[in-house]
C-alpha cells in the first residue's frame, strides 16, 4: 500500500529533458521501509556524468514526503549500480519513444 | 554515495550548494564577458575597454571562450554530478586561468591554469568510464583529453589556429557523447554505434592530420562534423521530444537547430579546407561554437541550472527570442563570410552578443519570477 503512495508520488517527479517521469524512465530501483515507517528510495541516472541526479532525489525526497506526512523520515539516495539500461523502460515510456508494442 | 535527500532533515542544503557553485559559475561569466569583448575587437568593432590593449587581449578570444568560459561551465556540471571535491579543481583553475588573461597576466599563467583544469576534467572523465565502461563514457574522456591536449600545446607555443580543433572537438564530442548516452531511449539501429564510430574517426584523424598537412586535415575534419550532425539528426531523441510541450520542446528545438549549423560549419571546412588565415575561419568556428555548441547550452541551462545551483527555472516562451537572435546572428556572420562583406559580418558578431546578453537576462528575469511565483 505506502509502496503505491511512494510510487504515485514519484511518477510526479520529471526529468526535464526527455519530459517523463521517473517511474516511466525506469529509475526507481528501489523502495524500503524501515520498523518505523521510514521511507528509503533508491534512484538511478542513465549516466554517472548526469549532473540532474541530486536534484532529482531532492524532488523525490519533497514528492514522497508530501505524499505520506506520517512517515518519520524520507529519504531519497542515488544509486550507481546497476547501470541503467533501456530494459528499465516502462512500457508506456517505450511507447511513446517510438518502440513500438513488445 | 554520491548524494542523499532526506527530509525533513536535508543534507543537500540548495544555499550551501549554491555558495560552493556560483562563485565558480561568476569566474566563468568573467571570460564570457571578456571573450565577447575580445571577439568584437577581433572584427574591428570599436569595444572602449580594449582600446589599448586590443591587439594582445584579441589573441586571447578563443582561449578565453573555450577554456575560461565552456571549460568552466562543463567542468562545474561534471563536479556536480560526480560529487567530489576535487572535480571542483577543475573550474575553479580554469575559471581564474580565464580571468588571469582577461585582466592582462602573462598568458602562460593563464595558460597554466588552464591546463591544470582541462587535466582534472580528463582524471575525473577516465575515472567515470573506469566505473562505467561504455561507448559515451569513453568518448567523452576522449573530448577532455582534445581539450588538454590542445592547450598543452597551446602552453608550449603553437599559435590557437594551430589547437583550435582539438578545442572544437572537446565540446563537439563532450555534446557528442552525451547525445549518445541519450540515444539510447530510442529502438537501437545496427547501424548507429558504427556510424557513430567512423565519424568520431574522422574528426580525431582530422584534427590529428592538421600538423602535417592543414588543408586534408580540416577537410577530413569537416566530412566529420558533416556526418556527425548527419547521425544526430537521424538517431537523437530530440527528434522525438521536440514532439513535446513546453521546456521540453525547447530543448530539442536548440538541438535540432544547432545540428544545422554543426552541418555548415562541417560542409564549410570540407569545401574549404584549411581555413586558417583567412575569413573562412571565422564562418567555420563560429558556425559550430555558437550555432552548434551555445544553442546546446542555451537549450540546456533551463535544465542544468535547477540542478547545478537549486534555482528554479520554470519555462517561458521568451527562451526562444534569444535563440532566434543567436540564430540570426550566426547566419549574417556566415553570410558575411560567404558574400566577403565584412560590415555584414560584424552586425553578426553584435547580433550574437546581443543574443548572449538577452539569454542571461532572460534567464535571470525567469529565476526572478519564478522565486517571486513560490
Amino acid at each position: 500500500m505506502d509502496d503505491d503512495a511512494v510510487l504515485m508520488a514519484l511518477k510526479t517527479v520529471i526529468d526535464p529533458e526527455m519530459g517523463l517521469d521517473v517511474v516511466a524512465l525506469g529509475l526507481v530501483y528501489d523502495i524500503g521501509h524501515g520498523d518505523d515507517g521510514a521511507v528509503r528510495v533508491r534512484l538511478g541516472t542513465t549516466s554517472p556524468s548526469c549532473p540532474l541526479g541530486s536534484f532529482l532525489c531532492d524532488e523525490a525526497a519533497v514528492a514522497v514526503r508530501r505524499a505520506l506526512p506520517g512517515a518519520p523520515s524520507v529519504s531519497v539516495a542515488l544509486a550507481t549500480d546497476p547501470p541503467w539500461t533501456p530494459d528499465r523502460l516502462s512500457p508506456e515510456a517505450r511507447r511513446s519513444l517510438g518502440w513500438g508494442e513488445g | 554515495m554520491a548524494c542523499l535527500s532526506s527530509v525533513p532533515n536535508g543534507v543537500s542544503s540548495p544555499v550551501a550548494l549554491r555558495a560552493r557553485r556560483l562563485p565558480l559559475l561568476m569566474l566563468g561569466a568573467v571570460s564570457l564577458m571578456a571573450g565577447l569583448l575580445t571577439g568584437l575587437a577581433r572584427l574591428g568593432v570599436p569595444v572602449p575597454l580594449l582600446e589599448d590593449g586590443a591587439a594582445g587581449l584579441a589573441l586571447l578570444h578563443g582561449p578565453l571562450m573555450v577554456g575560461g568560459f565552456f571549460g568552466t561551465v562543463i567542468g562545474l556540471e561534471r563536479a556536480a554530478a560526480l560529487g567530489r571535491a576535487w572535480v571542483y579543481g577543475g573550474p575553479l583553475a580554469t575559471g581564474l586561468g580565464g580571468v588571469l588573461l582577461a585582466v592582462g597576466a602573462p598568458v602562460a599563467m593563464g595558460a597554466g591554469l588552464m591546463a591544470f583544469g582541462a587535466a582534472i576534467l580528463t582524471a575525473a572523465s577516465v575515472m567515470v568510464w573506469q566505473g562505467h565502461r561504455a561507448g559515451f563514457t569513453a568518448v567523452m574522456a576522449g573530448a577532455a583529453a582534445c581539450w588538454l591536449l590542445g592547450t598543452l600545446l597551446w602552453l608550449a607555443g603553437v599559435p590557437v589556429a594551430g589547437v583550435v580543433l582539438w578545442w572544437l572537438l572537446f565540446l563537439v564530442l563532450t555534446i557528442a557523447g552525451e547525445r549518445l548516452e541519450l540515444s539510447r531511449f530510442r529502438p537501437p539501429s545496427r547501424w548507429a554505434v558504427p556510424a557513430f564510430a567512423v565519424t568520431v574517426g574522422a574528426l580525431v584523424l582530422g584534427a590529428a592530420l592538421v600538423p602535417l598537412a592543414g588543408d586534408a586535415g580540416w577537410r577530413l575534419a569537416g566530412a566529420g562534423m558533416l556526418a556527425l550532425a548527419g547521425w544526430l539528426a537521424r538517431f537523437d531523441i530530440a527528434r522525438r521530444t521536440v514532439r513535446g510541450v513546453g521546456l521540453v520542446r525547447y530543448v530539442a528545438l536548440c538541438l535540432l537547430t544547432g545540428y544545422g549549423w554543426l552541418a555548415v560549419g562541417g560542409a564549410l571546412a570540407l569545401a574549404g579546407g584549411d581555413p586558417v588565415g583567412g575569413p573562412l575561419y571565422d564562418a567555420v568556428l563560429h558556425a559550430v561554437f555558437l550555432g552548434f555548441v551555445l544553442a546546446m547550452v542555451f537549450g540546456h541551462a533551463p535544465v542544468i541550472l535547477p540542478a547545478v545551483l537549486r534555482v528554479a527555472v520554470p519555462y517561458r516562451p521568451a527562451l526562444y527570442l534569444p535563440l532566434a537572435v543567436l540564430h540570426g546572428g550566426v547566419a549574417l556572420r556566415v553570410g558575411g563570410v560567404l558574400a566577403d562583406d565584412i560590415l555584414l559580418r560584424q552586425a553578426g558578431a553584435l547580433t550574437n552578443g546581443a543574443a548572449l546578453v538577452l539569454f542571461i537576462a532572460t534567464m535571470l528575469t525567469t529565476i526572478l519570477m519564478g522565486r517571486r511565483a513560490a
